[in-house]
């Protein structure tokens, strides 16, 4: 049996229990269902059978008569010569790698016909981009005077200070804090203003740290951040440009943003773009935002290429939901955002 | 009614037995009763020498949280503890004498757990000792990572053991980094 290039290769699964189906549909649908279409064990092209379990053995004896290409699923390493292996237990990626080789396969024993492809309809289109976020200039808030006022004062190799609004700021590179007396309601007010003249804001003088004890630059940054950002983007950036994380933010010891520890996971394990997080990820486009302006303030992320690599997802969702339920009151004790 | 379980490692007073306690609702710790000698330790049965805790969750659901016993010499169990285990959390004590060892130490002995599942270090003692810090931790990690071909990129963060909080963040990050899809799917 072969496949054209273009057209859905038909895959029939079989002798599976309910426990090992579930994963494997449900990967399948989520990973390979632009290239592969479910279809009878008879009519099959691509078969994956769990040769573990009699009615599998029985079915592998069938699809050998009908020369149908194999996967075979066991916890062997090696299945019936020739055969395409799926060890037991397996992950995600190795499914979707296994399914690639069978396809490379099939083509191989069929040259494309393009006249013969199958109608684009029956491909799976990936979603329009229609998500047009709102963008802000983050030179123009806090965020950006404490940028400049950390630039010099790694220049003076000291401490330095500017005043917003009669209050006083110092910052000190060397070591990493930054000193002010406000409320948090005022700060955040601050935070979010654009601020009337940004450059005639900007006096810094050299001055002494402060004896009492100062906060860490980087966590200002990251709440000081997100509260300029309020769902916008910094104005300069490509929202179909893959990025991935460099590192993670120290997230048990900065202020909370919601789907921020589901970004992070996300851009740690595959290159996305902001578009692709809030359309094919689903998630809340003001916390993408919220999220892209705090993290590459710091520097956390990086521009990347997609490679189509798919971040990773569990056969054990259930029991790490439960567990998750569980957990998320314990961790909303700290700052939150909204 | 099916039981988990989480393992909690790192080297001694890394934090582990205060992470457990700070989470746990049923706990069955041992720490005053350690073995300060070999012979006393050889005499003890191995669920003496370990911390432990259970997280209860709904429909019977348990998740149970291993902490492996800090010293070397019981790293014989560690393999076991962690048999069928849903993923690690590493604790570092910044203020020990090489962190930085420490943290290579213990990626080398778990390195094949990790490649199954996912790693979250946690940081800790950082409040009293600065150095060598995240930044040090981390660049270290990615020389590491390379070697063990580990993940390239894991979180590592600074911690506080004893709060509540923070180690409730370390088994969040830990759950999203094991499936990146969890939300979407429990809303
Ligand atoms: N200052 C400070 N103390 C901490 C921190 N984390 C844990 N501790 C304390 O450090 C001490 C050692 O922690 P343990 O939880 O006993 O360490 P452990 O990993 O169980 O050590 P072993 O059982 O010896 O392997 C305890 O007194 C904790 O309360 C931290 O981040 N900062
Ligand atoms: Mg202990």
């Amino acid at each position: 049996m072969t496949a054209h290039s273009g057209a859905l290769i038909t895959l029939a699964i079989s002798g599976c229990s309910d426990d090992t189906l579930k994963p494997l549909r449900f990967y399948f649908q989520k990973f390979a269902s632009a290239e592969f279409q479910l279809a009878s064990a008879d009519s099959a092209q691509l078969h994956l059978i769990d040769i573990d379990s009699p009615a599998g053995r029985t079915e592998l004896e069938n699809a050998q008569r009908r020369g149908q290409q194999l996967i075979c699923l066991s916890f062997d390493q090696q299945g019936p010569g020739g055969s395409l292996m799926l060890s037991k237990p397996f992950a995600h990626h190795k499914l979707v790698e296994v399914l690639k080789q069978a396809a490379a396969q099939l083509r191989r024993a069929a040259p494309p016909k393009p006249q013969l492809a199958t109608p684009a309809a029956a491909v799976v289109a990936k979603p329009k981009i229609n998500w047009q976020p709102e963008t802000y200039e983050p030179a123009n808030y806090l965020q950006g005077l404490v940028a400049a006022a950390m630039t010099k004062s790694s220049e003076f190799g000291s401490a330095v200070s500017f005043t917003v609004d009669a209050i006083n700021f110092v910052v000190c590179i060397e070591q990493n804090l930054i000193w002010y007396c406000c409320k948090p309601a005022k700060l955040r007010e601050l935070a979010s203003a654009e601020l009337a003249d940004p450059k005639a804001a900007i006096k810094l003088v050299v001055a002494d740290t402060d004896e009492s004890e100062g906060e860490a630059l980087d966590s200002f940054l990251w709440k000081v951040s997100s509260w300029a950002a309020r769902g916008r983007v910094p104005s300069n950036v490509d929202l179909n440009q893959s990025i991935s994380l460099k590192y993670w933010p120290n997230l048990p010891q900065i202020m909370r943003l919601p789907e921020c520890a589901r970004l992070c996971a996300i851009l740690s394990q595959a290159p996305r773009s902001l578009s692709q997080l809030v359309e094919q990820d689903q998630i809340n486009p003001d916390c993408v935002a919220n999220f892209y302006s705090s993290a590459s303030v710091l520097d956390l992320l990086q521009l990347s290429v997609d490679s189509g690599q798919q971040p990773r997802l569990s056969e054990h969702r259930q029991v790490l939901g439960k567990l998750l339920k569980k957990i998320k009151p314990y961790t909303q004790n700290h700052q939150q955002m909204h | 009614m099916t039981d988990y379980k989480i393992v909690i490692t790192g080297p001694v007073g890394a934090g582990k037995t205060a992470a457990i306690a700070a989470i746990c609702d049923e706990l069955h710790i041992q720490t005053d009763e350690r073995a300060s000698d070999m012979t006393r330790a050889q005499k003890q049965s191995t669920t003496v020498a370990m911390d432990y805790g259970v997280l209860q969750l709904e429909e019977q659901h348990k998740v149970h949280l291993y902490g492996t016993p800090g010293q070397e010499r019981f790293d014989f169990m560690w393999d076991i503890l962690s048999l069928g285990g849903l993923g690690l959390i590493l604790l570092i004590n910044n203020g020990a004498k090489q962190p930085l060892q420490d943290l290579e130490f213990f990626l080398e002995k778990f390195q094949d757990f990790i490649r199954d599942t996912a790693v979250v270090v946690g940081v800790t003692h950082t409040d009293s000792h600065p150095e060598p810090g995240l930044a040090k931790l981390r660049s270290h990690y990615t020389q590491l990572a390379a070697r063990y071909q580990l993940p390239t990129v894991v979180p590592i963060f600074a911690v506080d053991a004893r709060s509540k909080e923070q180690v409730a963040v370390l088994l969040e990050t830990l759950l999203y980094s094991l499936d990146t899809d969890l939300v979407k799917h429990n809303a």
